[in-house]
């Protein structure tokens, strides 16, 4: 660890590929998903959130 | 929100970068929303190791900036809430240490949060609207 980053331009899009294909990104959306698939009621508001759009 | 942050790089509107800079030198902290349900994103905090090319959501940085860092994520999400007003936004720690955080986000920034949006507080597998005395699991966090 340093004290200064610099966001070049390469940094960012290694860090934004990395990003996207984490598999700490695909636990976290699968712990996401099991939530809401366990709370009826969040289905239902979003249901309706989503048809009053 | 008038508290101290650090500075964001935002390459894509869905995923904004910052450095903390305290004891343990500088560590780069990533968020990103991604989508689950449609209009129903997951926020993810991160680090990013550069030597290692590697992200992990385990670490405590331990780098005595916290308060800066929480400043820093609430406005990352009020900054992603104001370009997606139809999103819901949800976050939940995968530790005891990141859920106190998360709910330390929450409770410290309630005042502002609550001018612009509904919180919501996941307790077991349903969820309520927040109340500053109970610890949650999780938040989803929407426009009112």
């Amino acid at each position: 660890m340093g004290n200064k980053i610099i966001f070049t331009p390469e940094l960012l899009q290694k860090m934004t590929t990395k990003l996207k294909s984490s598999q700490i990104v695909q636990d976290k959306l699968n712990s996401a998903r099991l939530a809401l698939s366990k709370d009826k009621a969040m289905q239902e508001f979003l249901k309706n959130r989503n048809l009053a759009s | 929100m008038n508290k101290d942050s650090y500075t964001l790089f935002s390459p894509e509107e869905n995923i904004y970068y910052f450095e903390s800079k305290g004891a343990n030198g500088v560590i780069i902290k990533a968020v990103f929303f991604n989508e689950y349900e449609p209009n129903v994103y997951n926020m993810a905090l991160m680090d990013y190791d550069i030597a290692l090319d590697q992200y992990s959501d385990m670490s405590s940085s331990n780098n005595g900036d916290m308060g800066k860092v929480l400043t820093t994520v609430s406005e990352i999400v009020h900054d992603y809430l104001q370009h997606n007003q139809r999103h819901i936004v949800y976050f939940e720690g995968n530790t005891a240490l990141k859920n106190k955080l998360f709910n330390r986000i929450i409770k410290n920034n309630y005042d502002f949060f609550v001018k612009f949006y509904e919180i919501r507080g996941k307790k077991g597998d349903s969820q309520e609207f927040y109340s500053s005395d109970c610890q949650y699991d999780g938040f989803y966090i929407y426009k009112k």
